[in-house]
């Protein structure tokens, strides 16, 4: 089986009439990106504001160039669809997003028909909607509030009960854009940890737009670094950070990357959480 | 650092509680606390901690419901506002909470203008905070065209502009990409060095330990522990009752069994030597450990 997402060569420009998201007119907001992701696999993107992070994840689900009008080259391939050509409501089949502000999300009145809207607009029969919600709640540890307004929950239960919206629909693919912006430590753990295990046990891909790197070295499969709209670098947390490293890029990375890289200036990858940085001590002792 | 004409305290609260109307549980319950001038403090704690309530008190956004709270010498909620504010500024998390003026030079200009400045002495300090945050190709634009991490620095400006004695800022480091957080806390270390008092509300303590002399932790509306960064920092299982991680560096030293001279190490630079000392020693024993 191939990749579940499989993208050649895609570049996107703004109308010169409009600044667009990345207030850049006329230079490409992605250029020349080639990049594929599998099934199961969960990928961070890093980059600074205006680096293209929103923008890539806007051509997966098919806002960009749909909704938010931009020249989009080079080929897509979301789960066998093209996202320029397949309507945005058929896409919403395969592909959800979580955005950074859980209150924003809100609609509903309750936390139960929050996971059940977007099921109501896929037409999912009432008998199988219940059963979705209901397992969807009881995945992100929201299985007693049901009946909650949703804006009663904290910042991370409202972000968790995004997820649970998203994970009802039974997507292959899980957008993220800085899901954790909003969020303090111990929340934003849980939430990592949460689809983490929802992408191994599952096998949806997700594909997270994260700032913190601790975060991203803790729970990502593999990161990509967007730079000015190019794919600067893309590999395991060990591989990517390391790079970083040795390109003296120290705050882009875990504080333990940038002190082993010290110790070893040409390892090809480093360790990126405490516990690697244990291990990898122990080992050249 | 010279003593302040205002006193030696620039924020002083007695046994301060505050619930918010209708809420269960106060937000703020029975905290004691002083900072001094010139001091940069971070306030630490979880969502729901009572951070930004206290932050609120300070600058007399709310007023206490029990206890007494003193900035710069005033009652923060009974002060005249103009009295308030040539005082202490506060930088929301959300900038959307603060930016009103249609273009980022009114922004800018509204601060000093409300102080009673008059225009040339307004038109300095806007140029004077647009340089400071590189706002200076943005000032004709809109505040709301602008991208989010943009439009933060434009709170964060038009603050500035005040010259405030005491700055408070509310998670400066939420949403910021690395170098932007590495610029910002550039700026609070400036701001530190030139006299400014700040309270820094934050969860991120590796952000903190990069500018702060001193962390309060709050737990459930209470000081659950203050003092100097490194004694806070080295307290695990104090941090982690409060839902907060320490920083990486501090976490993997204490799990090497490693302490500089004055107690947490708390970065790369620290810690090397120290493995050194150790992968170097005869006895494993390593020179400097903490008492």
């Amino acid at each position: 089986m191939g990749p579940l997402v499989a993208i050649r060569d895609l570049t996107v420009t703004w109308p010169v009439s409009d600044s667009g998201a990345d207030g850049s007119a006329g230079t490409p907001a992605l250029a020349g990106i080639t990049l594929t992701i599998n099934a199961g696999e969960v990928v961070g993107v890093m980059g600074e504001t205006g680096s293209g992070r929103s923008t890539l994840l806007r051509c997966l689900n098919g806002i960009v160039p749909h909704l938010v009008h931009a020249t989009v080259e080079g080929a897509i391939d979301v789960a066998g669809r093209d996202p320029r050509v397949t309507p945005v409501a058929e896409l919403a089949r395969d592909v959800a997003i979580v955005l950074d502000d859980p209150e924003a999300q809100i609609s509903q009145a309750t936390v139960a028909e929050e996971v059940a809207f977007g099921l109501e607009n896929l037409a999912v029969p009432v008998a199988e909607m219940r059963v979705r919600v209901h397992e969807a709640l009881a995945q992100v540890g929201l299985a007693g509030f049901a009946n909650r307004h949703p804006l009663t929950l904290s910042g991370g239960e409202q972000q968790r009960l995004a997820v649970a919206g998203a994970v009802a629909m039974r997507p292959r693919l899980l957008l993220m854009d800085e899901p954790t912006s909003n969020l303090d430590p111990r929340a934003a753990r849980l939430l990592l940890r949460l689809v983490r295990t929802l992408a191994a046990d599952g096998g949806m891909a997700v594909v997270i737009v994260e700032h913190d790197v601790e975060l991203l070295a803790e729970h990502a499969d593999r990161v990509i670094v967007l730079e000015g709209g190019r794919l600067a670098v893309d590999g395991t947390p060990e591989a990517v950070f390391a790079t970083l490293a040795h390109m003296g890029r120290t705050t882009s990375v875990p504080p333990v990357t940038a002190l082993a890289a010290r110790l070893d200036p040409a390892a090809t990858a480093l360790p990126v959480t405490v516990e690697g940085a244990v291990g990898w001590l122990s080992g050249r002792a | 650092m010279s003593t302040s004409i205002r006193g030696e305290f620039a924020v002083t609260l007695a046994d301060v509680s505050f619930t918010y109307p209708a809420a269960a549980r106060p937000a703020i319950d029975g905290v004691s606390l002083t900072v001094r001038s010139g001091e940069a403090v971070v306030i630490a704690g979880e969502s729901g901690s009572g951070k930004s309530t206290l932050a609120r008190l300070v600058v007399g956004l709310l007023r206490a419901t029990g206890g007494t709270v003193r900035t710069g010498g005033m009652d923060p909620a009974l002060a005249r506002p103009q009295a308030i504010a040539g005082f202490a500024g506060l930088v929301f998390q959300n900038p959307n909470h603060q930016l009103f003026a249609s273009t980022v030079r009114d922004e800018l200009a509204l601060g000093p203008r409300n102080l009673g400045m008059h225009a040339t002495g307004t038109a300095t300090r806007v140029d004077e905070a647009a340089g400071r945050l590189g706002l200076e190709t943005v000032l004709g634009d809109h505040p709301y065209r602008l991208g989010i991490a943009v439009r933060r620095r434009v709170a964060l400006a038009a603050v500035l502009a005040m010259r405030p004695r005491l700055l408070v800022l509310d998670e400066p480091s939420s949403g910021q990409g690395p170098a932007d957080a590495a610029r910002i806390s550039a700026l609070i270390r400036d701001e530190a060095a030139s006299g400014t008092t700040l309270i820094v509300i934050t969860h991120d303590l590796t952000f903190a330990a990069g500018i702060a002399e001193r962390i309060v932790v709050l737990r459930e509306g209470r000081v659950h522990g203050d003092g100097p960064v490194r004694d806070v920092l080295a307290g695990e299982r104090l941090l982690d009752d409060a839902g907060l991680v320490a920083p990486q560096i501090v976490r993997l030293a204490s799990r090497l069994g490693l302490s500089g001279p004055h107690g947490a190490l708390l970065t790369p630079d620290e810690l090397l030597p120290m493995l050194a000392a150790r992968d170097g020693g005869v006895t494993g024993e390593m020179p400097g450990a903490a008492e």
